[in-house]
């Protein structure tokens, strides 16, 4: 018992005694008190109900040249940002060209609007800005966060990068010698180089998905200025952009801001052909494995056909995913970190994009345990598409909401939320809708998702060293692995 | 404009402060703007205070943490908190050991009473097996994050480069191999009995809840719970000179990356602004001068320059990944040509706005997570004894001068004063 509870006691005691009537003749001294040893940590507390949060919806508005324009409200700081984004994409670089869309984007910021690099960086730099770029396999975008009172100078800026970039030839060597900087050190990082080659093996080697989205350093040394310019031209215009508000703006400020710069200056123009991938899964394939020699463990990359941006299997393959490996207790982690000690972490995740998708799992396993870590990843997915139990549902649900909750505390997090249903087309009210199909989800729709853990479907790519992993695999019963070069 | 921003945050930031009967410091933060709350504990024990031999054991003790008490024993504290939507995490320093609880707030009595089990019992519910596993899993962090990491095994160097081995920073955080092999129950046990008591911590409940009712839970929880008595913690002259002056490494990488580490002055010290504006005048962003004068030039693949601050002195870095088929003395001709300009002339009034509007519109951004504030408010707490430090945080950062930037290039940046490390391509690497 601690000194606290004896000295309260105690008190409460002495207390009651000094209340004691003296008058009729006193009676019998009562017998001491017995001090009750209570453990003020003995029984946890019951967790209430939880406070109901209900997903918010921007408001929306169109300019005159068709971009579409949410701005999610959120006045309690003076800070705003904005995502601008249009579709195209990496799988529109040409063959032998791989890593041109990815470059035009990179350019973008060496120089707009008469601006060379270094006064372009400055300005973006003297406003306090937070400027990125992004190029994926199916949209290119420009992102700024800034202080809402120069959200207009800001403005300006991206303005200028979409309208008048100014690609020029010096800027072009320098950016194509940095990008291949990049891929280099890509390939220096085991989880990159799975995920390089993973992602093409998934979408099918050579195709337009297939390829990086930052090319090879042969294909991007090919890249010239034709082909950055081309693709600028191609895929931002006016009537395909998508643009995304978070923070202290209202829908009338923002659409006049808007208007002004981007709306009647940036020409309608015509949409850029989108390509649908479909995935190159099926078959039983081998495991692939790229040879890296020394490694003190093995990173990997499990891909398997999952749910598109917006379908109805996201979200029962959401809560399913994240019993799999989504958080501590989930079940990879329970089993190949907690129990067996093989990994630092597992992460399991639904990665949506129009028209397709993909279930992942990824991590680093000991060397000398990879073979048995395959093993027990076989055996838990073998287990997993049988389904969940209410548990889990019930913890998948609580995460997901709180994920939610947590992203609203930011501009940013708010405006990449909001983004991508708006690049293809799906309402203000996917997110709430998301809500509800996740609250709403049965067990039995979980276990269809789950269905496609399948490892017969599945890329997989390990990265390790060779020499010691693939004696255990084989041994271990995975006797199809064949050795690839990285990507 | 940005004094807005102060304004504001400066009320975001509003406090209560009190302490229990048995040393544990308690600080409430309302935001009752979102559904959230956060649980955030300070214990003010970190790898210095790590014994000889046991380097890496402070970081494998907060693993430990979450492997269960009588009460709530096994996986028993995820498993609670993930069933309601909470998430937790920790992360281990030199200088202290922070752990935190994420959640919607009906999870907060929860949150608080698990945080009290453990603080009080986790010690008497340790068992070889637990330390067995927790041992593997650090060491497959150490192999992931340093060993088949890029350049990560430079990190492994650089504190015995700058210290000499008795200074407590003169080991790294995560430990070797050797040293976490050697870790016993019984070290994890007094560990826990020493460290782990309630006068040595700081706990900060924030977001959506009502003090009122918190108040009494925390007394009733925390309460009871005895406190220790602290070892002295031993006074460490700041160190100001290496202990060896350049080192040679390789790695599976493709280009040569050269990094220079100088000792800086502690957190929150007299001139750790005016340090934290120079990283960002030489490295933050394109238009930062090594950025320029290296990336922009066509001669490095990236420049980055930063400071590490903590409580007995920082450390300053400047890493350069060199381009392919630059050689590595024409990058360290520009670093030393920067460095020295940065010494002798003084920062222009563009680069000056650049620096401060860069910093607090990071710094404001950096806050805009519930549980990034409660964490600094309980590092405030710690390195400066009250956690109402930010109006005086952002106001020594809007105070700094280019002659004060200037003065700290020139007194801290001083060739011979630096730990030089070159990591090259292993043979069959290289491009």
């Amino acid at each position: 018992m601690s000194p606290m509870w004896i000295l309260l006691g105690a008190l409460f005691f002495a207390n009651a005694a000094s209340k004691a009537k003296a008058l009729p003749p006193a009676p019998p001294p009562p017998p001491p008190p017995v001090v009750v040893e209570v453990d003020p940590l003995a029984t946890p507390p019951a967790v209430g109900e939880s406070t109901a949060f209900v997903a918010p919806e921007p408001k929306t508005a169109m300019l005159s040249n068709g971009a579409s324009l949410w701005v999610m409200e959120l006045p309690s700081l003076p800070l705003v940002t904005m995502v601008i984004e249009v579709p195209g994409g990496s799988s529109l670089d040409a063959r032998g060209k791989e890593g041109a869309a990815a470059l035009a984007g990179r350019l973008l910021q060496r120089g707009a609007g008469g601006r060379d690099a270094t006064a372009f960086a400055a300005e973006v730099e003297r406003l306090g800005a937070q400027l990125d770029i992004s190029t994926t396999r199916h949209s290119s975008s420009i992102s700024v966060s800034v202080h809402k009172d120069r959200f207009p100078e800001a403005l300006a800026l991206v303005s200028d990068m979409v309208l008048a970039p100014t690609f020029r030839s010096p800027d072009l060597r320098l950016e194509r010698k940095l990008a291949i900087a990049d891929i280099s050190q890509e390939l220096e990082d085991p989880g990159s180089i799975a995920a390089r080659l993973g992602y093409s093996l998934y979408f099918g080697a050579g195709t337009a998905w297939g390829r990086p989205v930052d090319g090879t350093a042969k294909t991007v040394a090919s890249i010239r200025k034709s082909d950055v310019v081309g693709y600028h031209a191609k895929v931002w215009s006016g009537g395909s952009a998508r643009i995304t508000l978070a923070g202290d703006i209202t829908l009338a400020d923002a659409t006049k801001a808007l208007e002004g710069r981007l709306g009647q200056g940036w020409p309608k123009g015509t949409p850029a052909p989108t390509v649908v991938p479909t995935p190159n899964v099926g078959g039983d394939p081998p495991i692939y494995i790229v040879d890296r020699p020394g490694s003190a463990q093995t990173a990997f990359l499990l891909l398997f056909p999952g749910p598109a941006l917006g379908a109805a299997e996201e979200a029962p393959a959401t809560l399913g995913t994240i019993a799999l490996g989504g958080t501590f207790t989930s079940r990879l982690n329970a089993l190949l970190r907690e129990k067996r000690g093989y990994t630092y972490g597992v992460r399991a995740r639904v990665n949506t994009f129009p028209g397709v998708g993909v279930l992942s799992i990824s991590t680093r396993i000991r060397t000398d345990v990879t073979a048995a870590a395959m093993t027990d990843l076989v055996a838990e997915l073998s287990s997993i598409r049988n389904g969940v139990s209410p548990e889990e549902m019930l913890k998948a649900r609580s995460a997901w909401s709180t994920d939610l909750v947590e992203t609203m505390a930011s501009r940013e997090g708010v405006a990449w939320m909001f983004a991508p249903y708006h690049l293809v087309g799906l309402g203000p009210t996917t997110v709430k809708a998301d809500q509800a199909e996740l609250a709403s989800a049965s067990a039995d729709s979980v276990k269809a998702a789950m269905a496609g853990y399948d490892p017969s479907k599945a890329v997989i790519v390990l990265v390790g060293d060779w020499a010691k992993i693939k004696e255990p695999l084989t041994n271990a019963g995975f006797t199809r692995t064949q050795l690839m070069p990285a990507l | 404009m940005l004094l807005l921003i102060t304004r504001l945050w400066a009320q975001e930031l509003a406090y209560e402060e009190y302490q229990l009967s048995n040393g544990l410091n308690v600080i409430l933060h309302v935001d009752r703007s979102l559904p959230l709350v956060t649980v955030d504990i300070w214990y003010k024990v970190g790898s210095k205070e790590e014994a000889k031999g046991r380097s890496g054991f402070a970081h494998m003790f907060e693993h430990l943490m979450f492997m269960g008490t009588t009460r709530l024993p096994g996986n028993g504290f995820d498993v609670t908190m993930e069933a309601h939507g909470g998430w937790n995490n920790a992360w281990t320093m030199e200088d202290a050991t922070n752990y935190y609880d994420v959640g919607p707030p009906n999870l907060l009595p929860m949150f608080l009473w698990m945080e009290a089990d453990r603080m009080q019992q986790l010690g008497e519910a340790m068992t070889k097996e637990k330390v067995d596993l927790q041992r593997e899993v650090v060491r497959n962090e150490r192999r992931q994050s340093y060993e088949d990491s890029p350049y990560g095994v430079l990190w492994l160097e650089v504190p015995s480069m700058l210290y000499p081995a008795d200074h407590p920073y003169a080991h790294t955080v995560i430990g070797t191999h050797e040293d976490l092999e050697s870790a016993t129950l019984e070290d994890v046990k007094a560990f826990f009995s020493t460290w782990y008591v309630p006068n040595n911590a700081s706990l900060v409940v924030a977001g959506d809840f009502d003090p009122v009712a918190v108040r009494p839970l925390i007394e009733q929880y925390f309460g009871g719970i005895k406190a220790g008595t602290l070892p002295e913690r031993p006074v460490v002259a700041p160190a100001t000179q290496v202990v060896k002056a350049s080192i040679e490494l390789t790695d599976q990488v493709s280009d040569p990356q050269v990094s220079w580490f100088w000792h800086a002055p502690p957190r929150f010290a007299k001139d750790e602004a005016e340090l934290e504006l120079l990283a960002s005048l030489l490295g933050g962003g394109e238009s930062s001068r090594l950025q320029r004068a290296l990336v922009l030039s066509g001669l490095a693949q990236s420049a980055d320059v930063y400071l590490m601050p903590t409580q007995l002195g920082s450390q300053f870095a400047i890493q350069v990944t060199v381009m392919e088929g630059v050689a590595v003395s024409e990058v360290e001709e520009v670093v030393a040509r920067e460095l020295q300009l940065a010494a002798t002339t003084l920062a222009s009034s563009g680069e000056m706005e650049r620096l401060k509007n860069q910093f607090e519109y990071e710094y404001f951004v950096g806050l805009e997570p519930l549980q990034a504030r409660a964490s600094l408010l309980n590092e405030y707490r710690a390195y400066v004894g009250t956690p109402g430090y930010l109006a005086q945080d952002i106001a020594r950062f809007r105070a700094v001068t280019p002659e004060g930037i200037q003065a700290a290039a020139a007194r801290y940046l001083q060739p011979g004063l630096a730990a030089r490390i070159l990591v090259t391509p292993e043979s069959g690497s290289a491009r």
